[in-house]
């Protein structure tokens, strides 16, 4: 059980590792923003967390942004939703067509579901609250760069691109549910998926949407026993339990 | 020279850290403090004296009007410039008599920012161009009087009721309200009861949308 643990624990720390080399190569970015403060204020934000990334261009409406995509060619844009002239969500289409790999973020002052699942109709691949910049600006763009979405820190979409398609949105009720399911994606073959994000208050959102039927329940009692784990090694009351464990494993293997 | 020294108030932390690039990088000034709501800002203001206070206007708990009006009050030498998302005659009124020398729209910042917090700093003033002509079509109209006599309803409540009434059109109880102001319970309600009769609000919705009508909260 344990020797299970430190496995996926090593498994997490190559895949952690793998995606940060992968990420911390130099990417391309491009700010759009109608207020200046705001592109200074992000500018600073990133080059002080990613030196190694460069700030190819800035644009003011969403018309501009389209023309500066299909000039400097970025890996991401950073895109405002209200500006005059076009909005961010209209232009993502544009960008789409003039450069097809390049990833959108959104990145706004509104804090609205419905302009969440609109973000991901027109086909962005991540959502930023302008006031939670701080906490989610670096995440989401490091994600959007190593292929997945984001969309918000209960909806941790973040799987290779083969299985994501543009097409492909989450009903809103099920979002949170694909977001749980998805750390186990990434292990296929491994134990049952321990939703710890639903008891971990970080998470936020994650539990409101969370359902599980009375045959989810009974099927997945061995995996109560990895989330309580799971849960005490977030608690960091780890050793006690490691040591309980030992005694059981000698108590039941002699 | 003297170094200038300059407060920047705004919720959002990326709006804060474009001022501070725009602003501190310029020779010969220095953001002595950062505040991230109203109630910071007025009282890093009180503690750090600086030359020129920069607002953002819609800030949640104390907002950047109410906190110009006591930093204008409590420290004389503190020259105040506000920061907004649109240019609403209606209260460009209040903030001058509140004591606001300076406004720029959010827009605008990037390239007014500089020249703005140069003119406070020199006891000048700094309007937009858009608000300068708000203003200008106000006083060419009606003159400044009465725009300020027809936003009549906002002069009835004293400081201390105008802050109340933030607190409770952000969904705040009245327990909340008296943990936030550090005053009593009682006299919180005895606040809200004085505000609902002199407002003719029979409800919370009433007073929510007052304030959202007098640019107390942001919708």
């Amino acid at each position: 059980m344990l020797a299970y643990l430190a496995r996926r624990h090593h498994q997490r720390e190559v895949f952690t590792n793998q995606m940060e080399a992968l990420i911390h190569m130099a990417a391309r970015i491009l700010i759009v923003d109608d207020h200046d403060v705001v592109r200074q204020g992000t500018r600073a934000i990133i080059q002080k967390a990613r030196p190694e990334w460069e700030i190819c261009g800035e644009a003011a409406t969403g018309r501009e942004a389209i023309r500066a995509v299909a000039t400097h060619k970025p890996d991401i844009v950073i895109l405002d939703i209200s500006m005059p002239d076009m909005s961010g969500i209209e232009a993502v289409p544009a960008i789409a067509r003039v450069a097809p790999g390049c990833r959108v973020l959104l990145f706004t002052i509104h804090e609205s579901d419905a302009l969440v699942i609109e973000a991901q109709h027109v086909g962005a691949q991540g959502y930023v609250q302008k006031s939670q910049a701080g906490r989610d600006l670096i995440l989401a763009v490091d994600r959007l760069l190593a292929g997945g979405t984001f969309f918000g820190p209960s909806a941790k979409s973040g799987s290779g691109t083969a299985e994501e398609k543009k097409g492909d949105v989450p009903k809103p009720g099920l979002s949170s549910f694909t977001a749980l399911v998805d750390d186990g994606r990434l292990f296929k073959g491994c134990a049952p998926r321990t939703p710890t994000e639903v008891l971990d208050p970080s998470a936020g959102q994650a539990t409101g949407n969370f359902v599980e039927s009375r045959e989810d329940l009974s099927r997945r009692r061995p995996g109560i026993l990895f989330l309580a784990l799971s849960v005490l090694l977030k608690l960091k009351y780890l050793a006690p339990v490691q040591l309980w464990l030992q005694i059981c494993t000698v108590c039941v293997g002699g | 020279m003297r170094t200038l020294r300059l407060l920047v108030a705004d919720d959002h932390e990326i709006v804060r850290k474009g001022l501070c690039t725009l602003l501190g990088g310029q020779p010969g000034w220095q953001i002595a403090a950062e505040a991230r709501d109203g109630r910071e800002a007025v009282a890093m203001a009180k503690e750090f004296k600086p030359d020129v206070a920069v607002l953002d206007i819609s800030m949640p708990g104390l907002n950047g009007l109410e906190a110009a009006r006591q930093i204008s009050k409590a420290v004389s030498q503190t020259k105040v410039l506000v920061l907004t998302m649109h240019e609403s005659d209606t209260f460009i009124g209040e903030a001058l008599e509140a004591g606001v020398r300076g406004f720029l729209l959010k827009s605008d910042a990037g390239k007014d920012l500089v020249g703005a917090v140069y003119a406070l700093g020199r006891n000048q003033t700094f309007f937009s161009s858009e608000v300068a002509q708000v203003i200008l079509d106000g006083h060419l109209k009606t003159g400044i009087q009465t725009v300020a006599a027809e936003s009549g309803p906002r002069y009835r409540l004293t400081g201390r009721q105008r802050e109340i009434v933030q607190l409770l059109a952000e969904g705040k109880s009245s327990k909340e309200v008296a943990v936030v102001l550090d005053i009593s319970v009682k006299t919180v309600e005895t606040h809200r009861a004085n505000i609902m009769s002199r407002l003719n609000c029979h409800c919370v919705s009433d007073l929510v949308r007052y304030a959202i009508r007098n640019h107390i909260v942001e919708p």
